[in-house]
């Protein structure tokens, strides 16, 4: 990740928006702030912070990533507590489905109990009435001590005041003395007791601008980084702060349960709920798997036909007509030392092959999955195929969360290995990005290689095998990897209709991240191509890959081929599709030849993002794995056909 | 009345020694407790790695006792787990199904364990749904009717892993580490809510107030819940 600048750094902000995820955060963010709004990752993470202005206002705002409570645990949450924390906001802007209120009160007085101003939005309005729910806004707003604005983001209704709320809190600063008085937050008296016993020792130290009580509590709960906060101070931590756990029950529970319970309390007599709201949406069995196809299709189709066959081939037929021909004439005519011809055109150059690449197969195909994920995200549809695909990843030690990483890795398996971050734990991150390295074809690698197959069964023949591999691997790293199992626990947000604004914004802001990952690479590739050909080097390695290729039968062309696909997945393929269109290989031998190739050691791209995100060690047993998996199946795959004739 | 008296006391010392062994309680009792506690045959005095001591004397005196401690003997072991799982076992009953307050939990499962007969006892375990640990989160020893999985008693507790689509029952309790506790409380599971089994293939899907929560069956395993009568 290039954002070494960002360390250190906090994130700035006047105004914060905080909530549970899938609340309608964002479209209160873009609604406030029009459209512009730049999207930066937190530092050392791929979790999106959304920054803009407030329309007509100087203010900065912040789209916090969704958060259940304080005392949390994904790191989405932990980026959220984190800027909370850190941000001298003024004003925080807490959204709460109305719905869900009683579940969400708690968070809402967590963060009245940091003593900044809040403001309360009952979002959804609409849903909550279809459900019977009925809010007495000012019997709450009189018992909590803060301002509550009912709006409907979709349909923009309730955003004006908001705005006018906001306005006023960031000029007035902090609730009067009055106001702060009326709600107090008392936990139980042995929690009580020993906050206090924290508080008084940390009511000497000088950091930030939150309630020492609330820094307490956090101490209390074990939290980590509030921990740090203290040891960057330079303080003995350990020896300042005892905090003994005589239960097995954890504190953090406990605080958390009482906070529910504050929740209730505060809640009598002002929510109402009039129908019994049980009642099933989806999730039905039957509909689920043939959606799940639909939705898989979706994506396949927007990536693989549309972006990796069709959008593809115009892009590259243009690039070389009014690129690649006129610069390597040009390089011909003006630049004598062929080297230096070769380092910027010809068939690897930076510019050939490196921009060449980024430009004209990733730009299109990446943007084009990008659309069609960001249409089912919205959706709220990858939830319910995480459910459905939480048995099936169970066998591989993944939880049903890693349907992100590895849907995406049908993407892009370079974006889908630093993605791995959003799983819980790091054995669930090292087994993605193995089968990510080795089972999963990217869009590009997948659309030349249903381009090549030659019949339906050959396509078939090559999706069993690949699967069955998968199955293979997820398994056996299931057994090796040490570590606990995954904790599936993940809440459904109700369907919607995504809104295509949101979907633009969200893609462009992912392309743009994409970019700064991953042409630098390319460029690097390039140049490891150009310095291996002026040295004589690949011819080397490919005379050794030729050993085992044909071993399985396959030409001494094909060599080549493999090499390729190590700089681009995709390229190998490519190249393979030249030999077939040469009319060199046998059918068995495409199918083999798709199959090894699939399995084949992951690109260049990512096998140094994967260096860098699980460490050399790691990768560089992924990547000898990588190459006997694919010349062992593709050697037992060529035997079989053999035999079957 | 002086025998049950006696044997009460006998009971609660033997208690701590349970506790003392396994879950590292201080120990509190006096020489000529554990003194008395030997002759019965309960207890064995035992060097630091746990090697029986052949002296039985206590010429060394008082100060010489740190280096080495009491063990249960199979006997007395018998008869302190028994005890521990009968108090846990009551502590249990006691605040999930009557939601007694926390002290009054402790006095009467102090009484209860005196004198639950084994046929109440398996009939409470299977009640509660065979449960693991205590309120304060303690472990309650397995009993016989555990490693059957008794089922012939009508049951009020139950494992959310054990209900069907369309169940309903209010959360009891829940186990597991703070990662699971903390999930829950955050997507509102927490004891006293009712919640609805919408699916158990081939993932959890429970509605719980206004929203539906998918979990895998290692976290749904570890809620316990009452179930409904429909």
């Amino acid at each position: 990740m290039h954002c070494h600048k960002h360390h250190g750094d906090k994130i700035k902000a006047d105004v914060l928006l905080v909530g549970n995820p899938n609340v309608g955060k964002s479209v209160i963010f873009h609604a406030l702030t029009g459209k512009y709004a730049t999207v930066s990752n937190y530092p050392g993470t791929t979790v999106d912070i959304h920054i803009g202005k407030i329309k007509g206002t100087n203010l900065t705002l912040v789209d916090t990533p969704g958060m259940y409570s304080f005392f949390s645990i994904t790191e989405e949450e932990r980026i959220a507590k984190k800027i909370i924390i850190e941000s001298d906001a003024k004003v925080i802007v807490n959204v709460v489905e109305a719905k869900n209120l009683e579940r969400s009160l708690p968070l809402t007085l967590q963060l009245i109990e940091m003593c900044k101003n809040v403001i309360l939005v009952l979002n959804a309005m609409d849903e909550a009435k279809k459900f019977g729910i009925e809010i007495d806004v000012e019997r709450l707003e009189e018992r909590l001590g803060i301002p509550i604005i009912k709006t409907i983001a979709i349909k923009g209704e309730g955003i004006d005041k908001l705005r006018e709320e906001i306005l006023k809190l960031t000029i007035k600063l902090t609730r009067s003395q009055r106001e702060v008085e009326k709600i107090r937050l008392e936990l139980s008296e042995d929690i009580e007791k020993r906050i206090l016993e924290i508080e008084n020792k940390i009511v000497k130290f000088n950091i930030p601008k939150i309630s020492k009580r609330f820094l307490a509590i956090l101490l209390l709960s074990g939290d980590q980084d509030v921990e740090n906060l203290f040891k960057d101070k330079e303080l003995n931590y350990e020896d300042n702060i005892d905090i003994s756990i005589d239960t097995n029950m954890s504190i953090a529970y406990k605080i958390a349960m009482e906070y529910q319970k504050l929740a209730n309390k505060i809640l009598d007599g002002v929510i109402e709920q009039r129908k019994e709201t049980f009642n099933d949406i989806t999730l039905n069995p039957i509909f689920s798997i043939p959606m799940a196809i639909l939705a898989l299709y979706f994506i396949y189709f927007f990536a693989g036909v549309l972006g990796a066959q069709m959008v593809v081939d115009i892009f590259e037929r243009y690039f070389e007509i009014l690129i690649n021909t006129p610069l390597n004439e040009w390089l011909k005519t003006n630049i004598k030392y062929i080297w230096l011809r070769e380092l910027i055109g010809g068939e690897y150059g930076i510019i050939t092959l490196g921009i060449r690449y980024a430009v004209v197969i990733v730009l299109p195909i990446v943007f084009l999955y990008f659309i069609a994920f960001s249409i089912i995200e919205d959706s709220g549809y990858l939830p319910r195929l995480a459910v459905l695909l939480n048995g099936l990843f169970k066998r591989f030690g993944l939880s049903g969360r890693a349907v992100i990483p590895l849907m995406l890795g049908f993407g892009c398996g370079t974006m889908a290995t630093i993605v791995t971050r959003v799983l819980e734990t790091k054995r669930e991150r090292m087994i993605a990005v193995l089968l990510l390295a080795i089972a999963i074809p990217c869009s590009a690698q997948f659309g030349i290689i249903l381009g090549i197959s030659p019949d339906f069964k050959a396509i078939t023949i090559w999706a069993v095998s690949i699967f069955v591999v998968m199955l293979l691997i997820g398994s056996f790293a299931e057994r090796i990897i040490p570590g606990e199992r995954p904790i599936f626990f993940i809440e459904l947000p109700p369907l919607r209709y995504p809104s295509i604004k949101n979907v633009f914004l969200k893609t462009f802001s992912r392309m743009r991240w994409y970019f700064s990952e991953v042409l630098p690479i390319f460029i690097l590739i390039s140049i490891l191509i150009w310095i291996g050909k002026i040295t004589g080097l690949l011819q080397h390695i490919i005379k050794l890959l030729s050993i085992p290729t044909s071993a399985l039968g396959l030409p001494k062309e094909s060599a080549q081929i493999f090499l390729y696909g190590f700089f681009r997945r995709d390229y190998g393929s490519a190249g393979l599709y030249d030999l077939i269109s040469q009319g060199i290989l046998t059918y068995r031998q495409i199918i083999v030849s798709m199959v090894v190739l699939t399995l084949f050691v992951p690109c260049i791209a990512q096998l140094s993002v994967m260096i860098k995100e699980r460490g050399f060690k790691f990768s560089f047993i992924v990547f000898m794995s990588a190459l006997v998996i694919a010349f062992s199946i593709g050697f037992i795959l060529n035997s079989i056909l053999e035999i079957l004739g | 009345m002086k025998i049950k008296e006696k044997t009460e006391k006998l009971e609660n010392l033997l208690k701590e020694i349970w506790e003392h062994q396994f879950e590292n309680k201080d120990l509190n009792l006096s020489l000529s407790e554990l003194k008395e506690l030997e002759k019965e045959g309960y207890i064995e005095k035992v060097d630091k790695n746990g090697k029986r001591c052949e002296d039985n004397g206590y010429k060394h005196g008082y100060e010489l006792q740190k280096q080495y401690t009491y063990k249960l003997t199979e006997k007395g072991l018998k008869v302190a787990q028994n005890l521990i799982r009968l108090h846990r076992l009551a502590e249990r009953m006691l605040s999930d199904l009557l939601e007694t307050s926390d002290d009054e939990v402790e006095r009467s499962a102090c009484k209860f364990e005196h004198i639950i007969s084994e046929e109440v006892e398996e009939a409470i375990c299977t009640l509660l749904g065979h449960p693991t640990i205590c309120p304060h989160g303690k472990k309650i020893p397995k009993g016989k009717c555990c490693e059957r999985g008794m089922k012939e008693i009508k049951r009020m507790i139950y494992r959310l892993s054990e209900l069907k689509p369309g169940d309903v029952g209010e959360v009891k309790y829940i186990i597991g580490g703070d990662e699971i506790m903390k999930k829950a409380i955050a997507l509102g599971i927490f004891p006293g809510k009712t919640l609805r089994v919408i699916r158990v293939f081939p993932t959890f899907v429970v509605q719980i107030a206004n929203s539906q929560i998918a979990l895998d069956e290692n976290v749904a395993s570890r809620i316990y819940l009452m179930r409904h009568e429909i």
